[in-house]
């Protein structure tokens, strides 16, 4: 950075002519006797010393309290600008000056591309006109990141005061997780939706820890939606969320969702309206925005979250920004019930992990997420995949499937090790040593304590299972007493 | 000739009196199922209730959808707000092109013990408005053991007459041969999905080969279930023993009665022979005033039927629990052999 700097700087002292720092570009046989330091006073060294500390001075605090990176001065941009502001400095008034660059900015503002692009482009534009004097002075980058020092830059900054301000999102939001109860309530409202209906809305309820935000319930809420305007059915909404409220006190608002693929525009309007009920509920928290793509765009099912934060310029909103957060699908612990199905095709659940990336690129912008299947995180209705799901298995044609998944299982790790040992498969260790772990957990007892354990075992049930078969039994005969025996 | 040529009015008009063919089937839909579990184990020690709502088609019950109950204070008031609360959720539930058809509850149980005669009362109360319901009854601590717990029941019809006429002695049982396994009727039940829920469903879950219901199904530790399982069935048969008492007492009480009535009558007998003999008019033989001759109530046998039911399921229970622990310890010794 500080090399391109300084070349800027060379480039600006050839052209300006300044004798700058007197750098020797000989290079003839006098070197060898003569230092190629010089020793010699510039002028610029002497009389404009304390300009230049200035100028530094005040170009750092500009960048600084406008959290410009410091290397805007690397924009391409940044040149142009500086000529052309070194030269309307010659030509106008120098009182002229920051009006015209307030007006060049203000155009910028008003016409110019939204979105994180134009920004550099704006801040650049402002900061270029502090950048002339920079080349006048042929300061350096290093030199200004020194000496941010506050300072009276007061004529730029009565202009250029309103900032553009970029929240980061401070919200302590980092991640989501959806309960499987959202997302079936979600494909059952939009398969029930009117049919004039594209899409549907609804809101989300659920309960927030650590930044974590984990989404229990939601419901639909009629709404209207045409070109320009969305109108949302609000009394619904409240007397909805009352009455849910009645049951589970603890499941709170925390923000929508909506089907269809992407963000659109008034997806921005509904989400202010969230935000407001958010705000008069005195809740910390933005609310969540979640999309649910049910057109299945892409070959694939989507589902994303969002959690928006504002872009603006002053007290003028420009755009909201959807920043995607990483969205976990999970089932409470208690639905994992196993039912295995017709298909026998047996499943393990896993988290949809989306990477964490901060769009920072288009104003509703999200990366392409590729999700990683962490390791196996429990629970999985098999009954919920298929269509038709004709009877609930009972205990016994549920253990005889785990029995049969426990033995497929066995067949490949069998299988598996066998390729190793003969050398068609290329070993993993870690798989390797995770099978050695796995026997090793097994307990050894001598074969004369197992026997015991297990014929106990053995015994306890057996002990049981004749218990019951004795009550039933009484159960029939005193029944049959009690009914038939009216002697009377 | 007939079939083919369109019905009058008269004859639809009469035809609309037929009988529903028998509900064999109830059809629920995976978000209920869902709803009804997060449901229940959300509020899990304390039990809660929900209404289903759905469509009566044919012979099959389909409940498409469910609310929960808000858990009710004892109190006199919140009787009004329940109800408004019940009306609130079907009315929007109806905006939302939800069926807003009740055809039934849902009830969490705790191992099992669900037969009590406020379920028989409730399904009273609601087969007075609704043709055909079903109460779906969730077990939460049977399905940590790796099967879904879930039951439809239904009143047998011939049940429900008797307890309208409140009519439970032991004669009129006899008359209709109705045992305690008469008085609830289990449907079986199926599951259905919307294909856009089943299309999400397999888009977002890859197959891996083990799920974890095999865990909780070959766990070994069955111990905890067993032993509450037991507790309980210990605790129905004292009741069921009370019950039986209550009878014996009953029965001893009447035999008692009738000996009176008997030597009472005897004693009048030779009185109205005294007084044949000395001319005056005879006594009637019956008295209803004096208080050998109040009839005993018997007491009603619904108690203890539902006890008897509840008996039978703890045993239930256990028979499958006990199978399961079998076949894995079988594999246990079999895996330790090697």
């Amino acid at each position: 950075m500080s090399t391109q700097s300084s070349k800027v700087g060379s480039v600006g002292e050839n052209s300006i002519g300044c004798s700058g720092s007197g750098e020797s570009k000989g290079k003839g046989t006098l070197p060898g006797f003569v230092s190629s330091e010089p020793r010699q006073t510039t002028l610029n060294s002497t009389y404009k010393k304390d300009l230049q500390v200035d100028v530094k001075r005040r170009v750092g605090h500009f960048i600084y309290s406008a959290a410009l990176p410091f290397n805007v001065m690397n924009d391409p941009y940044w040149l142009p600008m500086a000529w052309a502001w070194a030269s309307a400095e010659q030509s106008v008034k120098s009182h002229a000056v920051p009006s015209m660059i307030r007006d060049r900015l203000g155009h910028t503002v008003r016409n110019g591309p939204t979105g994180f692009g134009s920004y550099l482009v704006r801040s650049t534009h402002r900061s270029s006109c502090v950048s002339a004097l920079l080349l006048q002075e042929k300061l350096t980058l290093a030199e200004v990141c020194a000496a941010a020092v506050p300072l009276s830059l007061s004529a730029l900054r009565s202009h250029l005061m309103a900032v553009l301000q970029f929240f980061p999102p401070s919200s302590p939001v980092v991640s989501a997780k959806l309960h499987a109860v959202v997302l079936f309530n979600i494909c059952d409202c939009y398969v029930r939706r009117p049919d004039q209906a594209d899409r549907v809305i609804g809101t989300l309820l659920g309960s927030v820890s650590d930044g974590v935000i984990e989404i229990k319930n939601s419901y639909a809420v009629p709404h209207n939606e045409s070109a320009d305007q969305v109108a949302l059915d609000v009394d619904y909404h409240r007397n909805m969320y009352l009455s849910h409220l009645k049951v589970n006190p603890k499941e709170v608002l925390v923000g929508w969702f909506s089907t269809g693929f992407g963000v659109s525009g008034g997806s921005a309007l509904i989400h202010e309206f969230y935000v407001k009920e958010l705000k008069e509920a005195q809740s910390s928290i933005p609310p969540i925005h979640l999309t649910v793509d049910t057109g299945f765009k892409n070959g694939e099912a989507s589902i994303k979250g969002y959690v928006s934060s504002n872009l603006s310029l002053g007290d003028r909103p420009l755009a909201a920004q959807f920043q995607e957060i990483p969205l976990d699908l999970r089932m409470i612990e208690a639905e994992r019930v196993g039912c295995t199905n017709l298909d026998l095709s047996s499943l393990n659940i896993l988290h949809l992990f989306f990477s964490n990336a901060i769009s920072t690129v288009l104003e509703h912008g999200t990366m392409r997420i590729d999700f990683e299947a962490a390791d196996s995180c429990p629970l999985y209705v098999d009954i919920l995949k298929t269509t038709v799901v004709d009877k609930l298995p009972n205990d016994l044609e549920g253990m005889e499937a785990s029995m049969e998944r426990l033995h497929s299982l066995l067949d490949e790790i069998y299988k598996y090790v066998g390729d190793v040992v003969e050398g068609r498969v290329a070993p993993d260790n870690d798989i390797g040593r995770f099978l050695a772990d796995t026997l090793a957990s097994v307990p050894r007892m001598s074969p004369a304590a197992f026997d015991k354990v297990f014929n106990d075992k053995i015994q306890d049930n057996l002990a049981l299972v004749y218990l019951s078969s004795l009550v039933k039994t009484q159960l029939g005969i005193a029944e049959k007493l009690n009914t038939a025996a009216q002697i009377l | 000739m007939a079939n083919t040529m369109p019905r009058s009015f008269l004859q639809a008009a009469a035809t609309s009196e037929e009988v529903a063919p028998p509900l064999r089937v109830v059809q629920i839909e995976g978000l209920a199922v869902l709803k009804i579990i997060k449901h229940c184990n959300e509020f899990l020690p304390s039990l809660v209730t929900g209404q289903l709502l759905g469509l009566d088609v044919g012979s099959v019950l389909e409940v498409t959808n469910c609310f929960p109950f808000p858990i009710r204070e004892e109190d006199e008031e919140i009787e009004a707000d329940g109800a408004n609360y019940q009306l609130e959720m079907m009315r929007c539930l109806r905006e939302v092109n939800v069926d807003n058809n009740t055809v039934g509850w849902y009830q969490s149980t705790l191992m099992g013990s669900f037969q009590t005669v406020e379920l028989i009362e409730t399904f009273m109360n609601y087969q007075e408005n609704i043709r055909r319901c079903v109460c779906i009854v969730y077990d939460p601590s049977r399905s940590a053991q790796g099967v879904l717990a879930l039951k439809a029941l239904k009143l047998t019809d011939s049940f429900m007459d008797l307890y309208r006429n409140n009519n439970f002695t032991g004669e009129k049982l006899r008359e209709k041969n109705l045992s305690w396994v008469d008085i609830f009727e289990e449907i079986p039940i199926k599951v259905s999905n919307s294909a856009l829920a089943s299309a999400f469903m397999t888009e977002l879950e890859p197959e891996l080969p083990v799920k974890q219901c095999d865990y909780d199904r070959l766990k070994l530790s069955t111990a905890p279930y067993m032993e509450r399982n037991l507790e309980f069935l210990i605790d129905c048969m004292e009741d069921l023993s009370a019950e039986q008492n209550k009878f014996q007492y009953y029965y001893r009480n009447l035999s008692r009665q009738q000996a009176q009535q008997q030597t009472w009558l005897q004693k009048r007998r030779v009185e109205n022979m005294a007084r044949k003999a000395a001319g005056e008019e005879p006594l009637p033989e019956e008295d209803p005033a004096n208080p050998i001759f109040k009839p005993i109530l018997e007491p009603s046998r619904v108690d203890s039927y539902l006890i008897t039911n509840q008996i039978s399921n703890y045993c239930n229970q256990i028979n499958g629990v006990a199978t399961q622990s079998f076949n894995r310890l079988y594999l246990m010794k079999a895996l330790h052999e090697d």
